[in-house]
Formats: structure tokens, sequence, C-alpha cells
């Protein structure tokens, strides 16, 4: 007896989209037939590799870098990245430029801050270690332990963490942390804001990136799928039939098109998933409730520009820093990846206000301010100045993934279990905001669906 | 051993007496009733350096066997021959010298690759045995005339070869299996170089041979045990001989190896030593070729006078002439013995080692 | 603070004031430093520099001083935050402000150390390496059996043990986990490691022994095999003597008693 196969609808073909893609054929063992709906032309969402057009030299335009979890426990996403063969490399970065000053060691920071302010940040490190261990900051990027009954109250906002802090501190550790966390301290809960600081050590966690390119692994899920990707198709729709089964409809040149789905995966940040209508009313009021739980969007803004040669090799060391321009943003040596480059490319970081003030500008002035933003050589800069390119990623990331009040697992990635058990929802927004969280969020909405599937075929024999 | 035999089988009852030089019991006996335990331990010293040559020069182990199978069967047929030839008919299964160093070289060959532990474990067993062995066959049965008598039957032939043979299996294997041990402990492989013996070989060379001697004497003065154990008896080997044999055997072994072999090397050398050590070189190439060759030189003229005048072969056995006069027929017969041997050599002579080469190898 | 600690090295340490009068008032001098625990013959030029002005301006001359003594091509040259080393296995300088110096020095003299003994651990592997080939077939089965040989291989086994304990003792110095917040001290020990690749080198070096000590491991089983075997060999044939000893008295009774 032939087992029909299952439908499976994917929105969004970003890595929350393709991750649960590849579960799900993994995962399986009742056949599938999986299709993947992007609205744009291309794969990847937040992974983006680009090119410059003066000489072809490759610059990461979305996601920078991945986060290693390694050192502490299992990181599913670093072992899929070596499964697929994919080089890396490591990334890394201490120093802080204040006012025209690196500073990279504590020394610096003494001479700097002077010796009372010094005190007090090695004190808020102190307190943020021992407030969370580095099991503590693994598990919370993990789906293992949280539960609504855990967190009945609201967490208080990072902005009152700092408040006790000198200027100096404060600004400092707000530098620090500001492209990381991509919105303003008042804008997020403490633990987030803790987590942000603590990623910098790399007792908790360590970077990297793919040699050649962070979308090699959108290339890496794409090629081994055997799901039905279809671009440029943008999902408007989604509607429960008669038959028990989800309804997809999006617009076409001919007119409106639909198919029917056993299961639905919404792999979509907030911003686009608000667009979609839900004319049943119930999903409507569930994908409301889901939406404004978990709106607190954060921007970013991209400046990456390419010089004739990499001339900031004697005070930028790493792959990156921190600038204290743009109320704090990290700048990257984009050309630190690619060793043998003869060009330079420097890439600013912006995030939270500063990114969505600056994302009004043009693309002329921004390149103008990232270059004033320079510490040193910007005569030398505006000199060696090949081309600029700029990405915005306004509402792009969540500012406080999973919400002030974290919810089950369930709950987060089944808007209403009841009526649409088979409606699911797929998301950095729902964990920590990072391709680890998407990763995490993707397994288990594979795994909902594998069980069902299962199920249901038990049932029919 | 040209000595003992000479005076043996010449004088030894040479006016009737049995006592004086010519006696088994007297003191001159002990050096060279040491001819015969030498003889058989060297054996199995050259048996062994034999065998590091052959392996040296690629051999594998089952044209060693084949060719060691046929040496021991030409010496055990030598032996049938000699005993035949030169002795008697009646002697042929008297199981002389020969026809034991034939059946030690079998013997070895089965022997060769066990365990020097199981081959000393074995030796002591030997030694034990011996008397149980000798007392269970009743050996004086056999010697009651003081030479090895026997009745042409097979379990006379079969007890004669095993236990109470002139040199029976049991115990004198012992003698060829401790000079195989032994061999590689004063003797280096073809292959490195030669560095003589060490100090820590000496020692235990040393402390075996004192080992062995002290321990024989000590036997017989407990003369409360059987005479087969304490007296110190050649025929039949009682066990103090045979530990005593193996203690000054073993210490002559390693005095002359010392003396003789270690300088063949050396260029300073007076002639007199060179002389010396011609002599030893052309004895031990051609001992086999001595061992026959005296034999014939003093008992064939001695059997034909017997025929000639008393009309039996052995009418003047053991009584031709006195202890004196054969002795110096030894002496003399060793002096010649040499340049005859040189002379052989220059010229290419067939020997009876060269046949056993041939039929051997 | 800093976790760059010299570890158990004894330094001796014999100043040779080399340009005592050119500087007095910041403090420059050439030092030279033994490490006697890894070899007698290990020593390192130290060129000291004490100052509050750039490190930068002090580059120059720091590499004529380390080219004039033509010891190396091609040294290691980090400038950070302040602070400039230069670095060769033979000479070694150290620009930095007053107040950073001992802790730069200490960093500094750190890496040397480990650097060293990594690179002796190097230097003992082709000895390690010389009877491998000879040796591989011992590893299936004992072919010598006499005592030299197996003498032989467990002196290598010994040698080959020894170079592991030496780098696992010495790994924790090369895989010292980055600071946070980072100290000066540390960056320096850190990109000085990274520089002269010393975790790759550890890890080449580590497969090498791994390789070394599982032959010999294999072929001292082997060797005990065949020593037990031997035992055994032994025992079977003191049995095989004892059986042949009950033969013969039962023959030779039984030939007495027919003869009888």
């Amino acid at each position: 007896m032939n087992t029909p196969r299952w439908n499976i609808g994917i929105i969004g073909g970003g890595p929350g989209g393709l991750f649960t893609a590849h579960r799900l054929e993994q995962l399986c063992s009742t056949p599938l037939n999986i299709s993947i709906f992007e609205s744009s032309n291309r794969l990847g969402g937040k992974l983006l590799t680009e090119q410059f057009s003066a000489n072809g030299l490759q610059y990461e335009a979305g996601a920078a870098e991945f986060y290693d979890y390694s050192l502490i426990d299992e990181d599913p996403l670093r072992e899929l990245i070596e499964h697929f063969g994919l080089q890396t490399q490591s990334m890394g970065g201490t120093a802080v430029v204040q006012e025209k000053r690196v500073l990279g060691t504590i020394e610096g920071l003494h001479d700097s801050l002077g010796e009372a302010s010094l005190r007090e940040f090695i004190r808020f490190n102190d307190r943020a270690k021992t407030e969370v261990s580095p099991r503590q900051f693994y598990d919370s990027t993990s789906t293992s332990h949280i539960n609504a009954g855990h967190t009945s109250r609201q967490e208080e906002r990072f902005s009152t963490s700092l408040h006790y802090l000198s200027h100096k501190t404060k600004n400092y550790i707000q530098q620090h942390i500001h492209s990381d966390l991509a919105a303003e301290p008042s804008q997020t809960s403490h633990r987030y804001g803790l987590d942000n600081y603590l990623m910098n050590d790399p007792a908790y966690m360590q970077l990297y990136s793919i040699t050649g390119g962070n979308d090699l692994l959108i290339h890496a899920l794409a090629c081994r799928l055997s799901a039905n990707i279809r671009l440029n198709t943008k999902i408007t729709t989604v509607r429960k039939n008669a038959q028990n089964t989800l309804e997809l409809s999006w617009e076409t040149k001919n007119g409106c098109q639909s198919e029917d789905f056993d299961a639905v995966v919404m792999a979509l940040p907030i911003e686009p998933l608000k667009k979609i209508v839900f004319p049943d009313r119930k999903l409507e009021t569930a994908m409301r409730n889901h939406i404004m739980h978990h709106d607190h969007p954060a921007d970013y803004l991209r400046i990456t520009i390419l010089f004739e040669k990499p001339f900031w090799k004697s005070w930028l060391h790493d792959s990156y820093c921190m600038l204290d321009a743009f109320d704090g943003c990290c700048l990257y040596d984009e050309s630190s990846r690619i060793p043998e480059a003869r060009h330079g490319v420097l890439g600013w970081l912006l995030g939270g206000t500063a990114a969505k003030k600056m994302a009004k500008h043009s693309d002329e002035e921004l390149t103008s301010a990232a270059i004033n933003s320079l510490p040193f050589q910007n005569d030398k800069a505006r000199k060696l100045f090949r081309q600029a390119k700029i990405h915005r990623w306004l509402g792009a990331v969540s500012a406080q993934p999973g919400g002030f009040q974290q919810r089950s697992l369930d709950t987060k990635h089944c808007p209403d279990t009841d009526t649409y058990p088979h409606l699911l929802v797929v998301g950095d927004y729902l964990f920590d905001s990072t391709l680890n969280g998407v990763l995490d969020s993707a397994e288990y909405a594979a795994g909902w669906i594998t069980t069902m599937a299962a199920d249901h075929e038990l049932g029919q024999k | 051993m040209v000595l003992v035999h000479f005076v043996e089988n010449l004088s030894s009852h040479y006016g009737q007496s049995s006592a004086g030089p010519a006696s088994r019991e007297h003191l001159w006996w002990l050096p060279v009733g040491l001819a015969a335990p030498l003889f058989t331990m060297l054996a199995g010293v050259s048996y062994q350096a034999w065998l590091t040559v052959q392996r040296d020069h690629g051999f594998d182990d089952c044209t060693i066997s084949k060719r060691t199978v046929r040496r021991g069967l030409f010496l055990i047929g030598i032996g049938f021959a000699f005993n035949v030839f030169i002795w008697l008919p009646e002697d042929t299964f008297n199981w002389d010298v020969l026809t034991f160093i034939g059946s030690a070289l079998i013997v070895l060959n089965f022997i060769r690759k066990v365990p020097i532990e199981a081959l000393v474990f074995g030796i002591i067993l030997v030694v034990v045995l011996s008397p149980a062995l000798q007392g269970i066959s009743d050996y004086y049965a056999y010697w009651m005339n003081g030479y090895f008598e026997y009745d042409f039957i097979l379990s006379d032939v079969v007890l004669g070869y095993l236990v109470t043979g002139y040199f029976p299996i049991f115990p004198w294997i012992i003698f060829p299996v401790t000079g195989f041990i032994l061999s590689p402990l004063l003797f280096s492989s073809a292959t490195t170089p030669s560095h003589g013996l060490r100090s820590s070989r000496m020692l235990l060379l040393a402390c075996l041979s004192m080992g062995c001697i002290v321990v024989s004497l000590l036997l017989q003065q407990v003369t409360f045990l059987p005479s087969l154990i304490c007296r110190r008896t050649m025929f039949p080997a009682s066990s103090s001989y045979l530990l005593g044999a193996i203690g000054v055997s073993t210490f002559c072994l390693f005095v002359l190896h010392s003396i003789v072999d270690q300088n063949q090397d050396e260029k300073n050398r007076s002639p007199a030593f060179e002389i010396f050590a011609i002599g030893f070189r052309v004895v031990s190439k051609h001992s086999l070729s001595i061992y026959l060759l005296h034999h014939v030189i003093h008992l064939w003229p001695l059997w034909l006078y017997g025929l000639m005048t008393a009309g039996e072969p052995t009418a003047h056995w053991q009584k031709f002439m006195p202890v004196i006069f054969s002795a110096i027929l030894a002496l003399f017969f060793c002096a010649l013995v040499v340049p005859a041997f040189l002379i052989i050599d220059k010229y290419r002579v067939p020997t009876i080692e060269s046949a056993m080469r041939w039929i051997g190898d | 603070m800093s976790t760059n600690t010299p570890h158990g090295s004894e330094e001796n340490m014999s100043e040779r004031d080399a340009d005592v009068a050119r500087n007095t008032a910041h403090g420059k001098h050439v030092a030279e430093v033994r490490f006697p625990s890894i070899s007698e013959t290990q020593v390192i030029e130290f060129l000291k520099i004490s100052t509050e002005e750039p490190s930068e301006s002090y580059l120059n001359e720091c590499l004529d001083w380390i080219k004039a003594s033509q010891s190396y091509d091609r040294p290691i040259i980090l400038e950070l935050y302040g602070t400039l080393v230069i670095w060769t296995p033979t000479q070694m300088a150290l620009v930095t402000a007053p107040r950073h110096f001992k802790k730069a020095e200490h960093a500094v003299l750190d890496f040397t150390t480990t650097a060293f003994e990594l690179g002796a651990i190097e230097q003992a592997l082709p000895s390690a390496w010389e009877h491998y080939e000879n040796d591989i077939p011992n590893g299936f089965s004992f072919y010598n059996p006499d005592r030299e040989s197996a003498a032989a291989l467990a002196h290598r086994y010994k040698q080959a043990m020894s170079l592991a304990g030496r780098l696992s003792r010495l790994s924790p110095h090369i895989h010292l986990a980055p600071e946070h917040p980072p100290t000066l001290a540390g960056q320096l020990g850190e990109r000085l490691r990274d520089r002269s690749r010393l975790v790759d080198r550890e890890e080449f070096a580590s497969e090498q022994i791994d390789t070394i000590i599982r032959l010999y491991e294999t072929a001292g089983q082997r060797v005990s095999e065949h020593g037990l075997a031997q035992r055994e060999y032994v025992l079977i044939w003191m049995i095989v003597f004892l059986l042949a000893a009950e033969i013969i008295l039962l023959l030779v009774d039984l030939l007495s008693t027919a003869g009888n």
C-alpha cells in the first residue's frame, strides 16, 4: 500500500525555512513533499555575502559571524557546518576605541578611564560572570529548560542594571555591546544585556565565520534539499480548509494561486509575518497575540567600504573592534577574512537607534559619516576610497527575543495548538536572535511535524 | 684419547696387574678420562657453531635438518663399520662413541629449537634418572669382565643403546646437549663482530663449572647413597662422575678457548704458541680421522699378531707391552699425526670428514 | 590577573649591559636569558627598553639590533597597544611603558620558555622516528626474540612516552584560555603563540608522538605475549621431557624384563 506523502509548506527561504526543511528531510520517515516559498529572488535571509563590483572582493552584508558554543556543550550549528565540509576561521576582537584611543587591555582602560572607573568595570564584569555561568549562558540559548511556569514576572530592563555605574563606565560598557544588542539598554532585558556583554568572553562563546563566505551555508543547505523552492513567491494568505488542511495563497501575474498543505511552517521575521492575512478569526487572534508578544524590533545598518589597501593594520589588529562613533558600533576588518587580498575592506555595523536614524540618510552621506568616524587616518581613508555598499536591516532582529515573558516552547512555535496544531512558527526572535537560535527553533518545529506525520501514518494503518 | 686407548688396549693387563697406571682407579685416569666427555661435549659445541654458519649462509631449516640427519647417520654407519672392521664383529652393537655422537647429532637436530631452560631441565632430569635406569636395567650384569658384553637379542641391543652400552644415550646425551647450550656463550654470530667472552659470561661459565665440580665432590663424600650416584665411575657413568666431568670439561673448554681460539688474530705470538695453535687446529679439524686412524694403527697390528701367534686376534689384547711403551707409542703417534695431516691438507687427500661433508651436505 | 607565569623553568638572568650609557633615563639594556631546564646551550639575548615614548619610534633600532647578529631572517614583530615585541629564537626585544614593563616581560619570557620547550620536543622527534620503519614488523609479531631487541624496543617506548609527557605538560601553556577582560600580558602571550603557530606545531608533534607510541605500545604487547608464549613453550617442553622420561623408564623396565 503506498503511503501518501505529506505536503509541507514553508514560508520563508531564510535560514529558518531552510533549516526546517533540512531537518524534516532527515527526521521524517513519512514521505514528504516540501515547498519553500520565498518572496525575494534569493535564499538566505539575513545570511548574505556580497561582492564589490570593482574587484569582486567579498564581504558579509548580513550576519558577519557565527557563535561557537562548542566549548561548553553541543553546538548543532557548528556540527552542521562541519558536516557540510565547510572550512571555518576564528574571529576575535578585544579593542574598544574611545576618544581616538585604542583600549585593548585593562591596562589601557586604566590609563583611559582611571582607577575608580576601572574598578567599577571589573566589579560589573565579576558580577555578570557570577550571575551567569558559561553553562547558564549556554542554556539560555537552548530549548531544553524554558517553560512558562519559571518566568512569572517580567524581567527588569538592562538600563536599570547600568544605572548605578558612573558615566564613564556605563559609556564604555554600552559602546562595547551596542552593536551586539542592536537596541538601547532600556529596550532590552537585564539578562539579555548581560548575555550580550558576556559573549565577548571567550570562556562563554567564540566567534567564527565560514571561509569563502557565510552564505556558503545556504548554498550547502539548498543543494541538499529535495524541496520545491519557489522564489519570488510572496504568500499573502493562510487559512484552514474543510479538509483540515492549510491553504496558502499567493499572487501571480495570472492572478491568485493557492495550494493545500498538511502542515505549514512560517519561518519569517516579525515584520513580514505581520503582512500575512489570516482570514480565520481564531487564527488571526492567535497570530496577533504571537506577534504582539514578540514584536520588539531592533535595527541594523551595515556600511561596507572598499579601499585601495588596508591602511588600518597599525591600530586594528583583529577581525573587528568597537568604535565609540554612532553610540557604539562594530568596525569589521572584512579583508582579514581573505588574507591574500591586496585591497582593504572595512565594515561598520550600526545598531539600535543610531541605525534607525542613520538609515534615513543617503548612501553617500552614510559613507562620508563612516569615514569620518575612523579614529585615525581619515584623510588617508578618503584618498584610498574605492567603493561603498549600504545594507539596511531595519526590524530584522528582535531586541528582546522570546519576549519579556518567556513562553513554553509549544506556545512559542504553535500560536494555536488546539485548532491549528499544524501551523508552526520558526524564528531567531523566539530564542536569542542568532542563527543558533533559529536552528534550535527549526529543530523543534521539524520534530513536531515529524511526530504529527508519524501519528497520522499510524492512524491510517 | 690416544693415550687412553693405546695404554688400555696394549697394556692395561700387562703383567696381570690391575693396579698402577693402567688401572682405571689410578689418579692419572682422572685427566685422561676427560677425553670422552670433552669429545662429546665438543660435538655439541661444534654443532651449534655449524648451525650458526648454516643460518648465516641462508640455508633453511629443512636443509639444515637433512644435512644433520645425514651426518648423524653417516657417523652411526662409520661407528658400526668401526666396530666390525677395527674391533670385532661381535662388538657391532657395543654402542661406542661414534654411534653415540651420530645419535647425538640426530637428537640435537630435534631439540635445537627447544628453549634453553627446557634443555637444562632435561639435562637435570637425565642426571637424576640415569642411576634409576642403570639400576632397572641391571647395568653391572653387562659389565662382568670390565667391558661391555651383551647377548645378540633385541632387548640387550636396545638396552645397550639406551643405558648399558659403552656410551649409551642415557646419560651421555647430557654432554653434547651441554656443549650445544654453552656454545653461544663462547662464540658470537658470524654477522656480528667477535667480542669473545664477556665478563658476565665468563663468570657464568666459571660458576657453572665450579658448581658442578663441588657437587660432584660432595656426592662422593655421601657414601650412604647408592654407588650409581656417589661413586666416581665412568662405566657406568655415575651422577658424581657426570657432574664432575661436566664441570671440568666446561672449565677446560673455557680455558682452551680463551688461550687458543681467542688468540687466533693476535699478531705478536711466539713461535712456540704458533706450533701449539697449529697442532690444535689440525687435531680439531681431523679429530674423526685421527680417532679412526689411531685405532687402526694400534689395533690391527695387535689383531694380526694375535692371529699369527696364537690363532686368536685378541690373544695379546691389553697385555702386549708395558704401560711406558704404550704411552711412548701414543705420544709418538700424536707427534706424527700433526705433520701427517698437514701434508694431507696440502695435497687435499680425502678424509673421513670430507666424506662426511660430501654425503651429508 | 595574568596567568602567563613562567612555568617551572629556572632562568638564570646574567646581565650584560650592552648599552647602558646610551639611554639611562628610560632604562635600556641587553640581558642574556638562559633556560637550563631545556638545554645548557639554550640562551637568548633580550633587549629591554622601558620608555614612555611611542614604541614605534624604537622599531628600526630594535630591528637593526637583531639584523646585526644575522641570527634570523623573519622575526615576529608585534606592535600592540603601545607595546613593541620583536622575537627570534636567539634574540628578542621589548619596548613598553615602565608601568607595564614587568608584566609584558613576564609574558614574553613565558612565551619564550614555551616555544623553546616545544622546539626541544620537535628536535627530539627525528631520533624517535629513526627506528620506526624497522620496528613496524614488531608491532605485528615479535620477530627478533632476543633480550637486546626487547630492551631496545622498551627504550624507544620510554623515549616516546617521555616526549608525550613533556608535550602534555606543555599543552596547558600553549592552549591558555584567552583572558577576559584582556590584559596586556595575556594579549601579548596569545598573539605571540598565534604568530609562532604553537598550537599547530603542538598538534603536529602530538600526532607524531601518538603514532610512534602506538607502534611501541603494540610492540610491547607483542614482546610481552612473546615472553608469555616462551614461558608456556618452556613448560610444554618440560612436560614433554617428563613424559619422555616416563616412557623411557617403562621401556627400560620392559626391555630388562624381556631380557630376563
